[in-house]
């Protein structure tokens, strides 16, 4: 996969939840990560695409190599045009043992990965941007 | 059936083959639920050897799946967590709580065996 | 050899046409070149030594051929992943890049003399050709760079991974049971290592329990005690009990003070406590040698 090429997961069910972390293995592999960075990042990806399933019934993952300054890594998007999240800071507030029954497990995602951005507007949507770099 | 059970004396062994989807997971539950009555079973590992990912959704259903045996007096034994995936498991901070663990079938079988015999001597 | 995509590189039509010209005066002297090439090697104090262990092919008829295809029919992958493999052989034999760049200039050289020579009246070919010749060598270099910045990660990984062994040692003391001493700071990157290093020195020793050292590990704070317990943790995922030796009351303390919850972690005072520990939870009661002629039976495992 060289700098160009985006892959894109139409989010729909959950079986395109399972495509979509493959996909993102697939890439990640062809990358270099290693096989525990790869499941990370496959994790991520499972947890991201089910908010979308659950919360916004549908949307798409975005998953493309990445370059910035010198460094190389995996970039991964989530967007849907979901009823948004209303409270962003609690969303993300951070508790190592949360049981995520009810939770969108967003704490947690933003450990697997290097960089966690989240982007939500009531009644627009949201966007999630999560990059893991190569060491 | 998406996951193969098998009945080994008063034991169930359902072993996941490949990843599952949803409906996958509900056929699981109902299937195990109902061998469980049928068979009179004291016991039942799950094995997830093959999977390469546990996120929260396959957790809270693990979970569930284990209650729901539970409630048809039967215990329940998670095995074969990988490596890699235990570690993205404890990253994102998912927990299984009262769903013992064991390394793999051999020692799986050993824990249940424990445990029954554990139990059975309590409500002696 | 991790197993990369080579890079993708276009080729205009014009930039075909000048490869093609080019081709034709360096087909000509294919022997020639390559023979000089072969002895400006032979004679670097670096790649000499190198040079002289590589098989020299009967003739260049293969290596003619697969230019051919490429110049002509857009085959380059096979003539690349030639070039990529001298690379490489040069890049595990530690040879610097820049040696190369040495050798180079007097190829280069050499062929451009054979072109000037060539078409010394026929200026439209001359352009054309020394246009490929420069085009030929961008296509030649990249390989070659890429398959040596290949080798060095490579090689890098594998240091890596070496030294990730030799700090981060295993020590099997008997059956399920596994002991790790951990020496040095913990930073997030190591913890990560750690945690990894144990889970899968539990699925390959089989362990039930490990007994975790941490006496070597000079400043215990808030965050590398999370990752510690997230180490225990995720070794529960895999059925093994984990237990924390060598963390001091006071440092015990003061964990406990900002918070850190040790509740669900088995923590003894030292080594020798934690594997008296594990001996008692796996059940094995030790017998010293002496002792085995006075007791009738020796029973390793009680029932």
């Amino acid at each position: 996969m060289n700098d160009e090429s985006i892959v894109i997961v139409a989010i729909r069910s959950d079986a395109d939840i399972i495509a979509a972390r493959q996909q993102g293995r697939q890439i990640a592999a062809s990358l270099g990560f290693t096989s525990t960075e790869q499941a990370l990042i496959a994790t991520a990806i499972s947890e991201v695409a089910r908010n979308i399933v659950e919360y916004a019934q549908k949307g798409e993952i975005t998953i493309q190599a990445f370059s910035e300054r010198g460094k190389h890594g995996i970039l991964v998007q989530a967007r849907d045009q979901g009823p948004g999240i209303a409270d962003l800071d609690l969303a993300m507030q951070d508790g190592y043992s949360t049981s995520n029954s009810l939770g969108l497990g967003l704490p947690g995602t933003k450990r697997l990965m290097d960089e966690f951005d989240i982007t939500s507007e009531i009644g627009k949507g949201t966007t999630v941007t999560m990059k893991k770099w190569r060491y | 059936m998406a996951v193969p059970i098998l009945k080994q004396h008063d034991y169930l062994i359902a072993t996941v083959q490949s990843t599952l989807t949803d409906s996958d997971m509900m056929q699981l539950q109902n299937d195990l639920a109902e061998r469980v009555g049928r068979f009179r079973s004291k016991g039942v590992i799950i094995d997830v050897t093959v999977l390469d990912v546990m996120d929260s959704f396959a957790c809270r259903m693990i979970r569930t799946i284990a209650q729901v045996i539970r409630l048809r007096g039967a215990e329940t034994v998670l095995v074969g967590i990988q490596p890699d995936v235990a570690f993205a498991m404890v990253q994102l901070g998912l927990s299984l709580d009262n769903v013992p663990t064991a390394l793999d079938l051999e020692d799986g079988l050993a824990l249940l065996e424990q445990r029954i015999r554990g139990r059975h001597n309590h409500e002696r | 050899m991790p197993d990369r995509q080579p890079r993708a590189f276009t080729i205009s039509e014009e930039e075909k046409k000048n490869l093609q010209t080019f081709w034709e005066i360096y087909d000509a002297h294919f022997a020639e070149v390559s023979d000089q090439l072969r002895e400006a090697s032979l004679a670097h104090p670096e790649l000499g030594p190198v040079t002289r262990t590589l098989p020299q092919p009967a003739d260049h008829s293969e290596a003619r051929e697969a230019l051919r295809r490429a110049v002509f029919e857009d085959q380059w992958e096979p003539y690349l992943a030639a070039v990529r493999a001298l690379g490489e052989h040069y890049a595990y034999a530690e040879i610097r890049l820049s040696a190369w760049f040495d050798v180079l200039p007097n190829w280069r050289s050499l062929l451009m003399n054979l072109i000037v020579e060539a078409y010394a009246h026929d200026q439209a070919k001359l352009l054309s050709a020394l246009a490929g010749l420069s085009k030929f060598t961008e296509i030649i270099l990249s390989a070659v760079s890429q398959a040596y910045v290949d080798a060095k990660e490579d090689t890098i990984t594998k240091q890596r991974a070496a030294i990730l062994e030799l700090s981060t040692p295993v020590l099997p003391v008997r059956e399920g049971l596994l002991i790790m001493p951990l020496i040095g700071l913990l930073d997030t990157h190591r913890a990560q290592q750690v945690t990894q290093v144990l889970l899968h020195a539990i699925r390959d020793h089989r362990a039930k329990i490990v007994v975790m050292d941490i006496t070597g590990i000079p400043v215990v704070d808030s965050r590398v005690a999370n990752h510690l317990i997230q180490s225990v943790d995720a070794a529960r995922l895999m059925g093994a009990k984990v237990i924390l030796t060598g963390l001091s009351p006071e440092v015990a303390q003061a964990l406990v003070t900002v918070g850190v919850n040790l509740e669900r972690v088995n923590t003894q005072s030292d080594l020798q406590s934690g594997i008296e520990e594990a001996n008692r939870i796996l059940r094995v009661k030790v017998i010293k040698l002496r002792d085995r002629e006075s007791s009738a039976d020796y029973e390793d495992i009680e029932d």
